[in-house]
């Protein structure tokens, strides 16, 4: 929307000087845009939404630069699409990372007080079920269950 | 954007590639036309082949495809799912992430799972307090919700509920008691997150976000008598920023509505008397909500009653119940009205799945639980409970031995089977006695 702005503003008759984004990420960028962009009307509405989570799949199974800049890059440029799609992968990337790891990764700080840490922690066993060793207690139990059915 | 201002935008970007000296022909920009046939696309694939169940012309064809997944078992398919797990192990490279922006990180946090939200909060004092964000509250309203959770009471633990996560396939429990009252509290309605309890002496409502706590008691009604009533929650809006509403209704047509905004209960009128009385509420049954209007099954004449709580309008319909039914509720998916019913015949009995058809208010079945799950209820006598009436049903069905747990997602007819909820941290097997389904919603305030 920023360049297709930029473009009916008629300020685009030089070139679109998009500082913040680098030559490739943009062409990457831009792949998506042609992809997503055209509307179609009801009737192709599901094989076209098969092919685009199929295109959407492959488009972020890049190197973490170009998924960070990606980010970035649709987020300067307000593609909302485009960000959903790098943020969940970013988010897949973080689920099975314990906090300690999160915060090596961001380099960000841990200012909370072991008191301030425990109270957010009402429902232990939701956030036990998330870790790749609170799986392994779980699935032991469900296992079990599993079979009296 | 139209072709030519594509081509316009495409040929400047091109000028612009010169300018920085990247190659357009960066292998990169090929990698998407390559057709990838791993696991984690071919699932994306026939899913979204179940989700076509609907169109009539292809039903047939979809049918004969989806046949064979639908019927997978539970071991089978956690199998599938693990290469998508296999990536979230991937070293993140902190050279890249430790620049990226702070305004970001609520985007992102907003689409993780919610039982990873709340370990991550005691990463830093800021993503704790994220809660609390008006801008995390935006970006969580903008994420899609797949898939309801279940709120559920059982027998030996009625004070503290049990949440299933049919996503992770999980059973939570809570380390402190859900709500602070002595009372048996049972969830009736829900709406945006939020659940709305009733004790079991009908006297007063809670509502609560079983995520975070977030509680309310609601002013008391102005009844003097306290008779069973049948209740429904609505949001006024997209989200429960802009408040909720809840109505309770009795089988004489006494009815209160509750707005969260004003904290008042109200009586908006009588019911008129179109409406055949006494009302005969079927209880067991939750009402169902489909944009503004709920929906209550009532019997003497069968059928279904609404209330649209916008303009205050009470319509009736009368629909003949399927014969040999017992135990059924209203349920709801997609804005179709459904209902789930146990159809006994002789020894046989087995659940059963209709949909409303709205020309001829008549209930047309549309699936039935597979065969070799109802032969376990030959000549016993079974009785079924809803746990969840929304897009993904939850079942609960018990004898006199046993207490079997069964999801159905209405939109792909997927029947699966749920772990029994046990005892925290002990080998015992909870009995379910009720429950309710809710989107699960940390920013949702009561």
């Amino acid at each position: 929307m920023v360049i297709k702005h930029m473009i009916e503003d008629d300020c685009a008759d030089n070139g679109i000087r998009v500082p913040n984004v680098r030559g490739e990420i943009l062409s990457l960028v831009v792949a998506y845009c042609n992809k997503h962009g055209p509307v179609q009307n009801d009737s192709e509405d599901n094989s076209r939404s098969d092919e685009l989570k199929t295109y959407d799949a492959d488009f972020v199974k890049v190197d973490q630069a170009t998924l960070f800049h990606l980010i970035l890059a649709a987020n300067f440029l307000n593609i909302k699409s485009l960000l959903d799609l790098t943020c969940q992968t970013v988010g897949d990337m973080m689920k099975g990372k314990t906090t300690e790891e999160i915060r090596k990764m961001f380099n960000i700080k841990n200012d909370l007080t072991p008191e301030e840490e425990e109270e957010g922690l009402i429902w232990k066993n939701l956030v036990v079920a998330s870790t790749p060793e609170g799986e392994e207690e779980f699935r032991g139990e469900n296992q079990w269950s599993y079979e009296i059915w | 954007m139209d072709g030519l201002a594509m081509l316009r935008q495409f040929i400047q970007i091109q000028e612009l590639w010169e300018l920085y000296g990247s190659s357009p022909l960066h292998p990169q920009t090929q990698r998407w036309c390559f057709l990838d046939l791993d696991n984690s696309s071919v699932d994306d694939g026939y899913y979204s082949l179940k989700m076509r169940g609907g169109k009539s012309s292809s039903l047939k064809m979809v049918e004969a495809i989806k046949s064979p997944p639908t019927k997978k078992s539970r071991r089978e398919r956690n199998r599938d799912k693990l290469p998508s797990t296999a990536s979230s192990t991937e070293i993140m490279e902190q050279h890249i992430w430790k620049e990226f922006p702070e305004d970001l990180f609520e985007a992102v946090i907003a689409r993780l799972p919610i039982a990873t939200f709340f370990r991550f909060r005691s990463v830093c004092r800021k993503w704790n307090s994220l809660l609390a964000s008006q801008s995390f509250s935006q970006h969580c309203a903008k994420v899609p919700q797949v898939y309801p959770w279940f709120y559920t009471i059982s027998h030996e633990d009625v004070n503290n509920g049990a949440m299933y996560d049919p996503s992770l396939k999980k059973w939570h429990h809570p380390t402190i008691p859900s709500l602070p009252t002595k009372m048996i509290i049972l969830p009736v309605a829900s709406a945006g997150g939020l659940v709305c309890f009733l004790d079991i002496g009908h006297r007063n409502f809670y509502v609560c976000n079983p995520l975070t706590l977030s509680l309310r008691e609601l002013p008391p009604r102005s009844v003097r008598i306290w008779s069973r009533v049948a209740v429904g929650m609505t949001l006024n809006g997209n989200s429960t920023t802009n408040g909720y509403k809840i109505l309770w209704l009795g089988c004489n047509g006494d009815h209160e509505v509750y707005d969260s905004v004003k904290n008042t209960w109200t009586r908006p009128g009588i019911i008129p008397p179109s409406i055949t009385l006494p009302l005969s509420l079927n209880f067991r049954s939750q009402a169902v909500s489909i944009d503004n209007t709920l929906y209550f099954m009532r019997g003497d004449p069968d059928g279904i009653l609404s209330y649209d709580m916008a303009s205050g309008v009470w319509k009736e319909f009368s629909i003949p119940p399927p014969p040999h039914l017992t135990d059924h509720t209203l349920a709801e998916s997609d804005g179709r009205i459904m209902l789930v019913g146990l159809l006994t015949k002789n020894a046989a009995t087995c659940v059963c799945i209709w949909e409303l058809q709205k020309m001829t208010l008549l209930w047309k079945e549309v699936d039935r639980m597979p065969n070799i799950w109802c032969l376990e209820f030959y000549g016993k006598h079974m009785r079924m409970t809803c746990l969840g009436n929304r897009g993904l049903l939850m079942l609960s069905l018990r004898s006199r031995q046993m207490n079997r747990l069964v999801t159905y997602e209405v939109s792909s007819k997927e029947w699966s089977k749920v772990s029994a909820c046990m005892v925290p941290r002990g080998r015992k097997r909870q009995w379910i006695a009720c429950g309710t389904s809710f989107h699960p919603c940390a920013t949702a305030v009561a």
